[in-house]
């Protein structure tokens, strides 16, 4: 029933209503606040709705009707972003993708598939599972994240060293402009003429319109691969290790270290097994060729004894791969058990860098009175330093922002970045500053005008500057505590 | 022409900053100038910008497996850089002796291992580069994982020197294969190559590339490469590459998953044959004075049948068998009516499955009369307004792009 | 108009809220609520949230809804409790936490409270339906064997397709509809258990059998070939006559009194008999009576005594697959040649972590393949009483189930819940895709016996 006197949010729920049905609406404010945070709880801040769209068509309509009404929208899949990337600055519009989750092809011959925004990482990887092929990209969020999602922040995961990130598998794009038209960049063709502009829209966290359907490309299994776990006295000797793999020419799948804190936490939940006392573990997978990763694995096995490994296991079995695997992680889940809350850091340094930054991370912690334990892709040189704090004390928590940011400082002194997969969001928006001079910004916020003139797409995300229908950004207060993907 | 080359980023950000706000020439940016004949139908007031004497190393932490170079650096040099710590960027390119990285980067060169290896998109993490107003802009880093901000590299990669002018690249490299080896596939016919490249998806080998030919095509692979293979039947050829033992296995593996009435003979081309083979393919885009070249993108599963017709209008072309990319060579005897005719039946046959055929290189009047750039896409549009965002006046490279 | 008029600010408005009543909730322990770090991994594990997509018909949302409620952000509506109720408790995000969050140790006990809070309100909740049937009949398997009675007795005479074909059920209640589509072939009752039955060979343990009620009423033969695995692997089996129901009804729907009293008496009528392990065949009651010594921690006024009591008993229960694995089991020497998927019942797989002791004691079947199942560990929907409580997302999830199952296109599903199999039997009768449903012991006892599977039941 529409009359003269219906508010903006009235109208907007109304001609929403239209279009999706009562169903894919939420209005109420007991609904809402589920929506006012992702991954990243320290900013909040609850949409006016949350909408659930079917079908691209539905998408085009609502995002028709923002602009209309000039209201903000952000896209959201499973809301697992850890920088806050589905964050509603200035309230408006949430636009929930996860009823948008088809596989709507798989083509083995032509090595791609095509998935709705809302497919949940591992459908897919289940969906292939036994064809010989899989989709690499493989967040430790897998299970929950969205492959829509993992366009926006351009995902990445253990088996990036070897196999690279989201946009390396990334052919075409289908999405809703800011102003509502369906584009499509790529597709199934590997090269077409012009900008590759699937390339930039892959990591533009939902800045660029809204994604509705992705061709990514298959890649094979590999044939055969062996998991290692290297024991060592000393973080150093460890890193130490991982420089010298790297030097000898081996590339493995994936190369994980974890710190004695973690060991600790991890004997106590799971028992698996490791000495107390040993200052590091490197996980190291290898794969390619049955013939080739027995040398390897014996190359590496050799590498680690001679930078000091007291003791190098290696998977016998499949159920023993898991097994080390499931101590990788479910490493964040057995922080619990060290501290009340904490939260982590997605810094990455030149991989030659890692014993500088980890000593870096040793002196903030001592100087903070701020514990830290470290758990990370160290073939990337993408580090997670976890922070243990208990939230209920203020004064901790503004040691815990000091040490964090002195630590991501120094990742970009030593030529590194201060996200390796998470994004910028709202979380790290303050250093892109410090990233990127003026001019750098600058081109960015131009080519942001440029797909998104508006800026009702996602206000407030990234680029400092950016979004004229977003609020100002809101200050960080407050480090929370997270689960790492 | 005009020319200049700057010796530095500085000089070169000087100049187009001068530019910009004195004469506003339109300005091409240059690095080897191997592609000036792939740039279509355009510029010839433009000044020719060279980044050719900026080609310094910046930072080569090999440990890291990064390398941090002038966007001028001759491609050749690079390798060699590279090849002194064992490692290798895996991307093959044409003219290596003249072309730049920064040239190649902006062309988004590719030849036959981009199947096993990937392309430019996969190993460009960094790089610096002016615009056409003299202001310098990076993006990336030199960390092998980054998202912050826009990934401009992605943009930068096969534009052409349209959006800016490349002075600085970091690069993911990676370590160099021991061996390469390839294996000539003589089959029946092209629907044999189609089945074999089915059969070739769950191979238990993992081939770098896997190319074919029409017999125009083989035949000058032959004379070029200076090999010795049977070149009167469709051949398909699969490259390997890693430590003998790998090869070995492979090669022996491939012989057995291949056993088909269709297959004639299976030959392993040797070592040294095999580079210079690997070196004919890279180089073969280049048809020297041939009336006209095209490069044909499509489905992977769309390329036998594409070659097949390739072959009945006696067209020499190269097929990248994995990826859907055909390189063709029209021959030079039919007229240009008949030529300009078969060039629209190939466009036709790609545009009915979704691909692309562009113009490489064309003589008149074929290159004023047909579309360089194939069918216009959507997304061209969203191109002009991301070239018109970061170039206003256009002053870069002018008519270098589909859309214009 | 077709549109229902839209919210006003005033239907937007939370009402006040009342203080004179203890909120939902209070008293769980907080601790526990903030183990949440709210990182979303379990979402896509939540078979609600699989199917609405809607983040508050998740475990994150619905412990994020909890916690409003106890921080007094938002107030108990029927919207909120709508979610709390189409959760599933089938702790499939439990699985998938990797911090370890109790989500049973929230949801449980906040709907208890919920009750309480009904209760005293005088809010209508459950009706006749959950008086009569589900705590009147269920829990007492004479009584329930005997209201079957005549349902049995149609089936026997085939009268339940003619009553099918002329629509009668239709005339039903929807409840009582349901309930009817859901009977199982009901089998003939077992023969009366004696005390004690004797081991086979050499004797390696003695063990008590939990019978069940709803099991014992409807699959007593399963329970009978249990019993017969049991002493076939030489273990003495004790079953006492003083046990009851699990009491997982009547906690699950807040009547916590009723179901401390069932588990007081159980750990009575085992605790008295000297047993190495107390075996249950049914994933339900499993999960239930593995966490009495929660009961006597949540339910206010449990003396010490019992505290002491129930963990005694709680820590001798065994799943029978689980339990075989450990002694070893005797190698079963019958063929059943058949293709079969494995469903993992939410409370075996979540709430007991028993995933691969099925599966190895059903590979020992000579002839027996399993087909791997896609969603395997997805709730089917039966989830206790769930599927008479909120029947269209039963539905929704015991289609996605058999959809699953049949793409698998094997000759029979095998699954260690009696809930799970009169979901997944009913759905597949109704799509005229009658598969068999076979515990995994019914097919071992089979294998142990030499009979052929048609003897199973």
């Amino acid at each position: 029933m529409s009359s003269t006197t219906e508010s903006s949010a009235e109208q907007l729920i109304r001609r929403f209503r239209d279009v999706v049905g009562e169903d894919g609406l939420l209005y109420r404010p007991e609904e809402l606040i589920v929506y006012e945070c992702d991954g990243y709880v320290v900013e909040k801040n609850v949409p006016d709705v949350v909408v659930f769209p079917r079908t691209t068509a539905q998408i085009i309509e609502l995002v028709k009707i923002c602009n209309d009404l000039k209201v903000p929208f952000v896209p959201r899949g499973a809301g697992t972003s850890l920088a806050g990337g589905t964050l509603p600055v200035g309230g408006g519009v949430m636009i929930t993708l996860t009823r948008m989750r088809e596989i709507l092809e798989i083509n083995y011959r032509d090595r791609y598939a095509i998935v709705e925004p809302g497919l949940v990482n591992v459908h897919l990887t289940q969906a292939l599972k036994g064809s010989g092929y899989h989709y690499a990209p493989d967040p430790s969020s897998q299970g929950a994240c969205t492959l829509g999602g993992n366009v926006a922040t351009n995902s990445g995961g253990p088996h990036t060293l070897k196999y690279g990130v989201t946009v390396n598998h990334v052919l075409g794009i289908e999405y809703v402009s800011p102003q509502g038209e369906l584009m499509r960049l790529g597709g199934p063709q590997e090269e077409m003429p012009g900008y590759d502009l699937t390339g930039m829209f892959v990591g533009s966290e939902g800045t660029f319109g809204i994604c509705t359907k992705i061709w990514v490309r298959l890649t094979r299994d590999p044939a055969a691969h062996r998991t290692l776990l290297a024991i060592f006295e000393t973080v150093k000797d460890a890193t130490e290790t991982i420089s010298a793999i790297i030097g000898a020419g081996i590339v493995p799948a994936a190369l994980e270290m974890m710190d004695q804190g973690i060991i600790a936490a991890l004997e106590e939940a799971f028992h698996f097994g490791f000495p107390l006392d040993a200052g590091a573990v490197l996980l190291i997978e290898t794969d390619g060729l049955e013939v080739s990763v027995e040398q390897d694995a014996l190359d590496i096995e050799r590498l680690c004894s001679e930078n000091g490994a007291r003791e190098v296991r290696r998977a016998g079995t499949e159920a023993e791969r898991q097994l080390l695997w499931k101590c990788r992680k479910q490493a964040f889940g057995a922080i619990g058990r060290l501290s009340p809350s904490y939260c982590t850091q997605d810094g990455v340094v030149p991989r030659t860098k890692l014993p500088e930054i980890l000593d870096c991370i040793t002196e903030s912690s001592e100087r903070h009175g701020i514990r830290v334990v470290n758990v990370f892709h160290a073939g990337d040189g993408n580090i997670h330093p976890i922070l243990l704090f208990d939230e209920r004390d203020p004064e901790q928590i503004k040691r815990v922002m000091a040490a964090s940011d002195e630590i991501l400082n120094r990742c970009i002194d030593l030529g590194g970045s201060v996200t390796g997969e998470h994004g910028i969001g709202v979380e790290k928006i303050s250093f892109m500053s410090r990233l990127f001079t003026e001019n750098d910004l600058e081109i960015m916020g131009r080519i942001r005008i440029a797909m998104n003139p508006t800026g009702c797409c996602s206000p407030s995300k990234m680029l400092p500057t950016a979004g004229a229908c977003g609020m100002e950004h809101i200050e960080r207060s407050h480090p929370g505590k997270q689960a790492h993907a | 022409m005009t020319e200049f080359s700057p010796v530095s980023a500085k000089e070169l950000a000087r100049f187009l900053r001068d530019n910009s706000k004195g004469e506003r020439a339109q300005v091409f940016p240059v690095g080897g100038r191997t592609s000036l004949q792939f740039l279509g139908p355009q510029q010839t007031t433009a000044a020719l910008l060279s980044t050719h004497q900026i080609a310094n190393v910046i930072d080569y932490p090999a440990r890291d497996m990064t390398i941090t170079v002038g966007a001028g650096m001759r491609t050749s040099d690079l390798s060699e850089i590279l090849a002194n710590e064992n490692q290798e960027l895996p991307i093959d390119i044409s003219h290596n002796q003249r072309a730049t990285i920064g040239g190649a980067i902006s062309c988004n060169v590719s030849g036959p291992r981009r199947y096993g290896q990937g392309t430019f998109r996969d190993y460009l993490i960094g790089m610096t580069a002016v615009d056409a107003e003299g202001k310098e802009f990076h993006a990336g880093g030199r960390v092998v994982k980054n998202v912050a901000g826009y990934d401009l590299c992605k943009l930068m990669i096969g534009s052409r020197g349209s959006l800016g002018v490349l002075t600085e690249i970091t690069l993911k490299v990676k370590p160099k294969q021991d061996h390469l080896e390839a294996v000539w596939i003589n089959c029946e016919s092209f629907e044999t190559i189609d089945l074999l490249c089915e059969k070739m998806l769950n191979s238990a080998t993992r081939p770098v590339a896997m190319e074919a030919f029409t017999p125009a095509a083989c035949q000058f692979v032959v004379a070029d490469a200076r090999i010795n293979f049977p070149t009167d039947h469709p051949v398909m050829l699969v490259f390997y590459e890693g430590t003998e033992k790998e090869l070995l296995w492979q090669i022996g593996m491939l012989r057995s998953e291949l056993d088909h009435p269709g297959v004639r003979s299976i030959e392993e081309v040797g070592d040294e044959s095999s580079i210079l083979l690997l070196g004919t393919l890279t180089e073969f885009p280049d048809g020297g004075d041939v009336p006209a070249t095209f490069q044909a993108n499509m489905r992977p599963s769309r390329v036998a049948s594409f070659l097949e017709y390739c072959t009945s209008r006696n067209i020499s072309a190269v097929a990248r068998l994995g990826n859907g990319i055909v390189i063709g060579h029209l021959p030079d005897d039919i007229g240009h009516e008949a030529q300009k005719s078969v060039l629209n039946e190939l466009s036709a046959h790609t545009h009915n499955d979704g691909g692309n055929l562009i113009l490489l290189n064309a003589e008149e009047p074929i290159a004023s009369e047909l579309s360089w750039w194939g069918r216009a896409e959507q997304s061209w549009s969203v191109m002009k307004t991301i070239k018109e965002s970061l170039d206003p006046s256009g002053l870069l490279n002018p008519g270098g792009t589909p859309f214009e | 108009m077709n549109n229902p008029s839209p919210p006003t600010s005033d239907t937007l408005q939370d009402p006040p809220i009342d203080h004179a009543l203890p909120i939902v909730g209070g008293k769980i322990d907080y601790t526990k609520f903030l183990d949440c770090v709210h990182c979303g991994l379990c979402t896509s594990a939540c078979p609600t949230y699989l199917e609405t997509g809607d983040e508050n018909n998740s475990p994150r949302g619905r412990i994020y809804l909890m916690r409003a409620v106890v921080d007094e952000r938002i107030e108990l509506t029927d919207t909120v409790q709508k979610h709390l109720d189409l959760c599933l408790d089938c702790r499939s995000c439990e699985t998938a936490c990797p911090s370890g969050v109790q989500y049973g140790r929230l949801i449980e006990p906040f709907r208890v409270d919920t009750h309480k809070r009904d209760a005293a309100t005088g809010k209508k909740t459950g009706g006749w339906f959950q008086s009569i049937f589900l705590h009147g009949l269920f829990p007492y398997p004479k009584k329930l064997r005997w209201a079957l009675a005549p349902a049995r007795m149609m089936q026997d005479l085939k009268l339940d397709r003619a009553i099918d074909a002329i629509g009668l059920p239709k005339l039903l209640p929807t409840k009582l509809r349901r309930l009817y589509q859901q009977l199982p072939k009901l089998q003939r009752r077992g023969k009366q258990f004696p005390h004690t039955l004797p081991a086979k060979g050499e004797k390696r343990a003695r063990v008590g059998l939990f019978t069940g009620c709803v099991a014992e009423a409807m699959f007593s033969q399963t329970n009978r070939a249990t019993a017969r695995v049991l002493q076939e692997n030489g273990c003495e089996v004790v079953i006492p006559n003083t046990q009851g129901c699990c009491g997982a009804i009547h906690y699950h729907s807040g009547a916590e009194k009723p179901a401390l009293e069932f588990a007081r008496q159980n750990a009575e009528a085992f605790l008295s008999e000297d047993l190495d392990a107390i075996i249950i065949n049914v994933a339900g009651c499993g999960a239930m009576l593995k966490e009495y010594h929660h009961l006597a921690e949540e339910i206010e006024g449990t003396d010490e005594a019992t505290a002491v009591k129930l963990s005694q008993f709680t820590a001798k229960v065994q799943d029978i697959s689980e339990f075989l694995m450990e002694l070893g089991p005797r190698e079963p020497k019958g063929e059943i040649p058949l293709n079969a998927v494995y469903h993992d019942a939410c409370h075996l797989c979540h709430a007991q972590q028993i995933r691969s002791q099925p599966r190895e004691l059903l590979s020992l079947i000579p002839g027996l393949t399993l087909t791997p199942l896609a969603e395997s560990e997805i709730c089917c929907g039966a989830a206790g009483s769930y599927n008479l409580t909120e029947p269209e997302m039963a539905d929704r999830l015991g289609q996605r189930k058999v959809k699953n199952i049949l793409q698998a296109e094997p000759e029979a599903v095998i699954t260690g819940n009696a809930g799970c199999s009169l979901q997944i039997q009913a759905v597949l009768k109704n799509k005229g895709e009658p598969l068999p449903v076979y515990h995994p012991v019914d097919l071992l006892d089979c294998s142990y016996r030499c009979a052929p599977i048609e003897d199973s039941h």
